[in-house]
């Protein structure tokens, strides 16, 4: 299995000793000095150039609809704030999942690294696998089965299929740290609460905001399934685009889509350059 | 976190007289599950309050295991320890570990902290103000020789191996704890650095007199940090306890005389410091003076060569008489610059070195911040050693006769049957 989460695994992991290196030679080079101005952390490119493709995507679609014909079924399918209600679920459906997906899983992490229910893991991350490798659309309608149509279904369905990077970045985030540094952690009077809060979670939180970075990512995805259990979401559109084989309805409910994707990722890579601890940073 | 001041720290009536606690092991033991043989098998030893003890053996022996004990970073399955008397064996953990400071090799400091938070740590921990975390971190910058300005807000990784090192030692030291626990704390840094750390740790040690408790693979180490040097064999039993100079002088079996190595009567030039020998006062002139005076102060002063110091009163050349001649009216490129100094907590090993390798036959000896205090020359070192050598010959003999008359005692003991412990608990209360 090859999802984006291993993927990041391994480039965090493969900047670590890269990163000791720059240590080495910064230590050697750091005399002593005047503080400097710290440079700031995201430069402007990275700032911009992905809203600004955004934008030109967005205007681009608006101006294709101003000269395309719509007929009465199209018109119907998008007159009457139905686009920017479709457009507000699906968001609301992406933030409120992810929040639970938060929820249940950095604390499940934190669980399953304790040494009390380490023997556990394996059995916990097959059921998170279990989650993700069933095809979404099946276990929402396993869902609706159990639970109705509606959002709750819809909901869990989404939360179901992102756990699992979260769940892993957690675990990975936690194992990566040193053990030594741990133990000078307790050496020095720490109570088993304080490493945990103090020195084990801070040092993972870049591998842990990956893992938040993917999920999100994949619930803007999923979120338009949520349509096929009365969940609504942008899922609307593009299944309305479909039945009724109207092109113009289909593509916006797309784009929409693949732009919104775009700038949640670009906001969550944007909150893992801010919320990385400081002192992890790479350069000066 | 309000009443978090524990007897053993009670016994230390204010932050300003810190004094060591007394450690007591007994018949400490440890075996890891699912190992036949205990790693740490019965460890007696009584450390007085404000002695360093190092902990020195081979690889694997158990000194860190031993020494984890202490502060029940592992928690021993057998035997007790006392902490200035008190039973701490059963006592919390986490509030015994808040007593004792802890460092390790390389220092352990937690990377998303700064230097200040690091140090900050334990401080808080312990509930103390604000106002006087903030004191209390620069004061230990300072104590160990970092410029808080300047390293206050540094992450670790912004600073070199040794400086982690020392900021790793002023977090152990920062609620000034009675006891300081080091597990090989300079393992990782160049020889260099090490010797400087080294003698930084004596300077402090002199000041605070706490009770160290020190591991380190490294004997030469042992010699020049320990009061006591406690060397183990497998399984933490103890080949000997005692002195540097009583192991130097006299191994008690050919486990320490392999440990102890060759040129034992050149390690016993670590033993004494610079400070301990006679430093003789030497004609100085700085590069202020103007040159007829340092003329004059050359020649109305009987020795071949002059000691020049710079602005700050710093060893800076060699003058001789020649040089004044050749110098035509300024002293920039006239005399040798001096290349090695050394400080009163030098070794003598390192003064001989020094001494050897100047040009003049003699070293000069540098306060704390690098300003002239006096020379030690060729002759005083052999004088002193000399003395030393004699000193120990005598000892040693006092100590055979000793020894002698201990086992004489054992074996009478163990005629009687009532002779308990291992051969190296006996010698541990030697
Ligand atoms: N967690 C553990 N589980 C099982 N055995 C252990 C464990 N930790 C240490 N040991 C064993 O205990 C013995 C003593 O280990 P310890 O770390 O105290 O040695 P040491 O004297 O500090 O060695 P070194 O100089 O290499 O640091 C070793 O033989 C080691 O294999
Ligand atoms: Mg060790």
């Amino acid at each position: 299995m090859s999802t984006p989460k291993s993927r990041d695994i391994a480039r965090e992991r493969s900047e670590e000793p890269g990163d000791e290196d720059a240590a080495a030679l910064d230590a050697e080079k750091v005399p002593a000095g005047p503080p400097r101005t710290r440079p700031p952390r995201v430069s402007w490119q990275q700032l911009t150039v992905l809203p600004a493709l955004l934008v030109i995507l967005l205007l681009l679609t608006w101006l294709w609809f101003q000269q395309a014909h719509l007929d009465d079924i199209s018109r119907n399918a998008l007159s009457g704030g139905k686009v920017a209600k479709a457009l507000v679920q699906h968001i609301e459906l992406t933030l409120i999942s992810t929040v639970f997906v938060l929820i249940i899983a950095i604390p499940l992490g934190v669980l399953l690294t304790r040494p009390a229910f380490r023997r556990a893991t394996p059995v916990a991350m097959a059921f998170a696998n279990m989650g993700q490798a069933a095809p979404a659309i099946g276990l929402l309608s396993l869902l609706v089965i159990w639970l109705g149509t509606g959002r709750l279904a819809a909901l869990i369905g989404i939360i179901a299929y992102a756990v699992l990077p979260v769940l892993s970045n957690t675990i990975a985030g936690l194992k990566a740290n040193d053990p030594t540094l741990l133990e000078a952690a307790r050496g020095i009077g720490m109570s088993p609460f304080g490493v945990l809060t103090r020195v084990e979670l801070p040092l993972a939180v870049p591998l842990i905001l990956a893992g938040v970075r993917t999920a999100l990512v994949l619930n803007v995805g999923t979120a338009t399934l949520a349509t096929f259990g009365g969940g609504g979401g942008l899922g609307v559109l593009i299944t309305t685009g479909i039945t009724n084989q109207r092109m113009p309805v289909l593509v916006l409910g797309s784009i929409l889509t693949v732009a919104l994707a775009l700038l949640v990722d670009w906001l969550a890579a944007l909150a893992e350059v801010l919320l990385r601890p400081r002192g992890l940073e790479v350069g000066p | 976190m309000s009443d978090t001041s524990l007897s053993v720290a009670q016994d230390s009536p204010s932050p300003e007289s810190p004094t060591g606690a007394t450690i007591e092991l007994e018949n400490l033991t440890k075996r890891y599950p699912g190992s036949p043989q205990p790693s740490v098998d019965c460890v007696n030893m009584e450390i007085r309050a404000g002695e360093t003890v190092i902990f020195v053996g081979p690889s694997g022996c158990g000194k860190s295991t031993t020494l984890k004990m202490i502060n029940r970073l592992i928690e021993p399955t057998g035997g007790r320890i006392r902490i200035n008397g008190e039973d701490v064996t059963d006592m919390d953990p986490v509030r015994l570990r808040r007593q004792i400071g802890y460092a390790i090799q390389s220092s352990g400091l937690f990377p998303h902290m700064t230097v200040a938070q690091n140090i900050a740590q334990v401080p808080k921990m312990l509930g103390w103000q604000k106002a006087r975390i903030k004191d209390r971190v620069e004061e230990m910058l300072d104590l160990v020789g970092l410029d808080p300005g300047e390293f206050h807000g540094r992450y670790p990784r912004q600073l070199s191996g040794g400086q982690q090192q020392r900021v790793g030692v002023a977090r152990a030291l920062a609620a000034d704890p009675p006891v300081l626990l080091m597990d090989e704390p300079f393992g990782a840094v160049d020889p260099i650095t090490r010797d400087h750390l080294q003698d930084e740790l004596i300077r402090l040690q002199r000041e605070l007199h706490k009770t160290i408790v020190f591991v380190t693979h490294d004997f030469d180490e042992a010699i020049k940090l320990g009061d006591r040097i406690a060397v183990l064999r497998e399984r933490s039993h103890i080949a000997q306890f005692d002195t540097p100079e009583a192991i130097l002088t006299n191994p008690a079996d050919d486990f320490v005389s392999g440990f102890v190595g060759a040129g034992a009567a050149l390690k016993r030039l670590n033993l004494t410091r610079v400070g301990e020998v006679e430093i003789t006062d030497y004609p100085t002139v700085t590069v202020d003076d103007p040159l007829q005076d340092i003329f004059n102060a050359l020649r109305g002063s009987g020795y071949n060569e002059i000691l020049l110091l710079d602005k700050r009163g710093r060893p800076y050349k060699w003058l001789r008489r020649g040089d004044l001649m050749r110098a035509r009216g300024s002293l920039a490129r006239a005399g040798t610059l001096v290349v090695d100094t050394v400080t009163r907590d030098a070794t003598l090993h390192d003064a001989l070195e020094a001494v050897l390798t100047d040009a003049t036959g003699r070293v000069a000896v540098t306060g704390r911040r690098g300003e002239y205090t006096g020379v030690v020359d060729m002759e005083t070192l052999m004088n002193s050693v000399h003395e030393l050598l004699e000193a120990d010959r005598l000892d040693a003999l006092e100590h055979q006769h000793d020894l002698e008359e201990a086992r004489a005692h054992q074996t009478h003991e163990e005629q009687e049957g009532t002779a308990g412990g291992s051969g190296g608990s006996g010698e541990a209360r030697a």
